[in-house]
C-alpha cells in the first residue's frame, strides 16, 4: 500500500514536471469528493461544470480568454481526464455537422466587447492592436464562446446531481459534445489570432533591424576602410610629432609614403576603398542575410 | 575651412572615438611638418568626398526603403480588405469557413513577408554592388 502511494506520488510529480499539473489537480478534486461520499459520476460532472463556468466567467468579465488562461487550462485538463481522444475527435466532427451543432443566436459585437478585445491586444503588445476587422473577429469569437459555454453549463447543470456518467450523457446528447468541440475550435482560433499578430509585430521589428543593419553596412563600407588607414597614419604621425628629428621624419616618411601616395591618388583610393571595404562589408552582409 | 570640416565630422555617423581622432588631426594647428600639412589637406578633402558619397548612398537606401514600405502597406491593405470582406459575408458562427479565410490570409501574408524581405535584400545588394564596381 505504501509502495503504491509512493509510486503514485512519483507519477504525479512527473506529470506536474511536464505541465500536467492541472490534470493531477482535477483527479485530486474528484478523489476528495469521492472520499467525502459524493458518487464519482456526480463529482466528475460537478468539477467539469465548475471548470466550464470558469471559462465562461473569464470570457464574459474580461471579454477575452487569455492565451495562457488558467481557467482554460483547468477546463482542458477536465476534458483530458474525462474523455478519450476518440471522444474529442467526435466532438470536433460533430461541431461541423449541422445535424448536431445547433445555431447560436448572436447579435453584433457591442462596443464594450470590441473595446475589451482591443485592450487585450494593447496590453499584450506594447500598446499595439491589430486592424479593426481582426479585433472585431476576436470579439465575435469570444462572444460565441461565451454563448456556447453558457449553453453547455445550462444543459449539464440540471443533470449534475444524478449518478449518470458524463460520457453517457454526451453520448445521449451529441449536440452538447458538438458545442464542446466548437468551444475548443474557438480557443484555437483565438490563439491563432494572437500568434498572427505577434508574428506580424516580430516581422516588423526584424525588418526595422534589417534596415538599420543595411544602413550600418553602408556606413562601414564608406568609412571603415579609410578609418583603418587613418589609424595607421595616426601612429606614424604620433611618432614624428613626438620626436621630429631628421631620422624619425625620414623613417616616418619611408613607412608612410606608400600610404600617403595612395591617399593622394583620390581615384585610386576611392576604388581601393570601395573594392576592399565594400566587398568585405557586402560579403559579411550577405552572410548575415543567409541566416 | 577647418570650421566647415569640423562641423562635418561632428555631424557624421562616426563613433565618438573616430570623431575625436579626426578632430585631433584637423585641429592640430601647431604642426609645421610639411607631411602633416599635406596629410591634413588630403584628409579634409577625403572626408568631404566620403561624407558626400555616404550621404547619397544613405539617401538612395532610404528612398528605396520608403518605396518598398509603401508597396508593402498597399499589399497588406489589399489582403486585409479581402479578408475583411470575406469575414463580413460569413456567418460569424461558421467557424469552419472563418478558419479557412484566416488560413488563406496567413499563407498570403507569409508569402508577402518573404517577398518584402527579398525586395529589401535586393535593394541593399544592388546599392552596395553599384558602389564597389
Amino acid at each position: 500500500m505504501v509502495w503504491k502511494e509512493a509510486l503514485n506520488t512519483a507519477k504525479e510529480i512527473s506529470e506536474r514536471a511536464i505541465g500536467h499539473g492541472a490534470e493531477v489537480d482535477f483527479r485530486h478534486e474528484i478523489d476528495e469528493a469521492v472520499d467525502n461520499g459524493t458518487p464519482k459520476p456526480r463529482a466528475e460532472k460537478e468539477a467539469f461544470i465548475d471548470r466550464i463556468d470558469g471559462v465562461g466567467n473569464e470570457a464574459r468579465l474580461s471579454g477575452v480568454v487569455d492565451y495562457r488562461s488558467k481557467n482554460w487550462r483547468d477546463f482542458e485538463a477536465a476534458l483530458n481526464e474525462l474523455f478519450e481522444d476518440n471522444d474529442r475527435k467526435t466532438f470536433a466532427e460533430n461541431s461541423e455537422n449541422p445535424s448536431f451543432f445547433r445555431n447560436v443566436a448572436l447579435g453584433p459585437v457591442r462596443p464594450a466587447e470590441y473595446n475589451k478585445a482591443n485592450a487585450y491586444f494593447r496590453g499584450k503588445f506594447n500598446g499595439e492592436a491589430p486592424k479593426h476587422f481582426v479585433v472585431n473577429d476576436m470579439a465575435a469569437n469570444v462572444k460565441m464562446m461565451n454563448a456556447l459555454v453558457g449553453r453547455i453549463f445550462g444543459e449539464l447543470s440540471p443533470v449534475a446531481g444524478n449518478n449518470v456518467d458524463i460520457k453517457a450523457i454526451l453520448t445521449a446528447h451529441p449536440e452538447i459534445g458538438a458545442d464542446l468541440g466548437m468551444v475548443e475550435k474557438i480557443k484555437q482560433e483565438l490563439e491563432k489570432s494572437e500568434e498572427r499578430f505577434g508574428r506580424e509585430q516580430l516581422h516588423k521589428k526584424e525588418f526595422e533591424q534589417f534596415k538599420e543593419d543595411a544602413g550600418g553596412s553602408l556606413r562601414d563600407m564608406f568609412w571603415g576602410a579609410p578609418m583603418e588607414f587613418l589609424g595607421k597614419a595616426a601612429k606614424t604621425f604620433g611618432k614624428i610629432l613626438k620626436n621630429p628629428s631628421q631620422k624619425s621624419i625620414a623613417e616616418g616618411f619611408l613607412s608612410f609614403s606608400g600610404a600617403v601616395m595612395k591617399f593622394a591618388g583620390k581615384e585610386l583610393l576611392s576604388t581601393a576603398k570601395l573594392a576592399y571595404g565594400g566587398t568585405k562589408t557586402t560579403l559579411l552582409y550577405l552572410n548575415k542575410l543567409r541566416k | 575651412m577647418n570650421e566647415e570640416i569640423i562641423t562635418l565630422v561632428k555631424e557624421s555617423f562616426l563613433s565618438e572615438k573616430e570623431k575625436s581622432f579626426l578632430l585631433k588631426i584637423i585641429e592640430n594647428e601647431g604642426a609645421t611638418n610639411s607631411f602633416f600639412e599635406k596629410f591634413k589637406i588630403l584628409l579634409i578633402e577625403e572626408i568631404k568626398n566620403i561624407s558626400g558619397e555616404y550621404k547619397n548612398a544613405i539617401e538612395d537606401l532610404n528612398a528605396g526603403f520608403t518605396e518598398i514600405d509603401s508597396w508593402l502597406e498597399k499589399q497588406k491593405e489589399g489582403l486585409g480588405k479581402d479578408a475583411e470582406k470575406q469575414l463580413s459575408e460569413t456567418d460569424m458562427t461558421d467557424m469552419k469557413k472563418k478558419s479557412e479565410i484566416w488560413n488563406n490570409y496567413d499563407k498570403k501574408m507569409l508569402a508577402l513577408a518573404e517577398e518584402y524581405k527579398k525586395k529589401l535584400s535586393e535593394l541593399t545588394k544592388k546599392l552596395m554592388f553599384s558602389k564597389i564596381k
